[in-house]
């Protein structure tokens, strides 16, 4: 029995007060097909919950999340490893689709992704970070600073990346480059008032100098940069 | 007299059952129908900026003067909104090095050819992008004695073609601009 609808009381007051009894019959009546009603909403409800957020969850996820099927991780750094290839599997194609960008073939330019720092704490505009490591196995890369939506950050420099042509390497070769609100020595990315940041770090040749395209283990073997935090606002 | 009746039950195995082939339908359907819906986003934002089959050299990527999300900022970059609707395309390119690209999209964002700079040594490309079912249009004149030549067969009608030269610093902004300004691409009638 369904007691889902505290009725109960006021069909008793109803009788105690002498409506008769077609008025009290007719609203246990009432309350019963209420109570149906809600039964069979409910199961409705359920089935919408499940159909739509199933549905249209999952497709938003793996359009956004980089999953194994879809991209490979380094690190902080996330390559979609079909962007930009006119055979790219459904998730990869609505991803950039929705992004509104234009990639490379990742067959032939391999672009990565960071949000996080090496630790997986979201990359913030407020924090200092620096991307250190020895340079990557590419003939040539680039590393620009986006914010989370993917647009560059005003600031008065006028910089917004790095490359292999431009930046200034360590005696040892290694890079070291450093993100921040305040000017800093050396390879200095300005990062101004950008909130949450997106940083790319992308690769030309260096699938051929490693394995074939979309190798996950090829990708494996690339050793990116970490991008450590040092402080925050 | 007091009406009863069993009630429905909320977790019924078989609402659940029917839910989750209905949400994978939909899963799939949402999955490809928003990615066609919103293929051309990328390639409008930067055709309406262009003439048809001409190269035009874009403004240097800033926070104030960006096309594309994730455009790369150390880069100019001259673009070809070429239509083959009544022929082929040719598309001329020179690459001096390292960081330098040509590549050619679809309207739907694809990247279906690319080439990147070599190390110290130049790459002139000379590319015919034909229209499928008129690959044995011959080359043009202008084209033979290059390099490298190809035909390259498109798919679509519409789409880009786009040469990367990396920007160093900018006391080097006039000499990749006048190697981006050697990029050709032209309309050839059938």
């Amino acid at each position: 029995m369904i007691d889902m609808l505290s009725l109960d009381r006021p069909i008793r007051m109803l009788k105690s007060f002498r409506y008769g009894r077609g008025l009290a019959w007719r609203l246990d009546r009432l309350r019963l097909r209420l109570a149906v009603g809600i039964g069979y909403g409910g199961r409705m409800v359920l089935f919408l919950i499940v159909a739509l957020g199933g549905g249209y969850g999952t497709a938003a996820y793996m359009a956004s999340q980089p999953t194994r099927l879809t991209a490979e991780r380094n690190g902080p750094w996330v390559a979609w490893l079909f962007a930009g290839r006119p055979d790219a599997d459904p998730y990869t194609a609505l991803r950039f689709a929705q992004i509104g960008s234009l990639p490379l073939n990742a067959s032939a330019v391999l672009t990565y992704e960071a949000r996080t720092d090496s630790d997986g704490r979201r990359l913030q505009s407020s924090c200092e970070y620096v991307i250190e490591g020895a340079e990557p196995p590419a003939s040539w890369w680039s590393v620009a600073v986006f914010d989370q939506n993917g647009r560059l950050i005003p600031n008065s420099a006028d910089r917004y990346a790095f490359n292999a042509s431009n930046v200034t390497r360590g005696p040892d070769g290694r890079i070291v480059i450093t993100l921040s609100r305040e000017a800093r020595p050396g390879n200095w990315l300005p990062l101004g008032a950008g909130g949450r940041l997106a940083l790319t770090f992308t690769l030309y040749g260096v699938v051929s100098e490693v394995s074939g395209a979309g190798d996950p283990s090829a990708q494996r073997r690339i050793t990116l940069p970490t991008i450590r935090r040092l402080a925050c606002a | 007299m007091r009406l009863t009746m069993t009630p429905p039950s909320w977790l019924h195995g078989r609402t659940l059952v029917a839910a989750v082939i209905v949400g994978a339908m939909l899963h799939i359907v949402v999955t490809l129908s928003a990615a066609d819906r919103s293929a051309r986003t990328a390639f409008d934002a930067v055709a309406r900026h262009l003439p048809v089959n001409q190269m035009k050299l874009l403004p240097a990527t800033s926070a104030a003067n960006q096309l594309l999300p994730f455009q790369s900022p150390d880069m100019r970059y001259v673009v070809c909104r070429f239509d083959a609707g009544d022929g082929s395309i040719a598309v001329k390119a020179s690459l001096p090095g390292l960081g330098w690209s040509l590549s050619l999209h679809n309207a739907d964002g694809g990247n279906f050819f690319v080439v990147t700079g070599q190390e110290g040594r130049r790459t002139e490309l000379a590319l015919l992008l034909v229209p499928q079912g008129d690959e044995f249009v011959p080359l043009p004149r202008e084209a033979v004695g290059a390099q490298s030549m190809a035909q390259v067969p498109i798919t679509q009608r519409e789409g880009l073609a786009i040469v990367r030269g990396p920007l160093t610093s900018p006391a080097y902004r006039a000499e990749v601009e006048a190697e981006l300004a050697k990029a050709a691409c032209a309309h050839r009638k059938r």
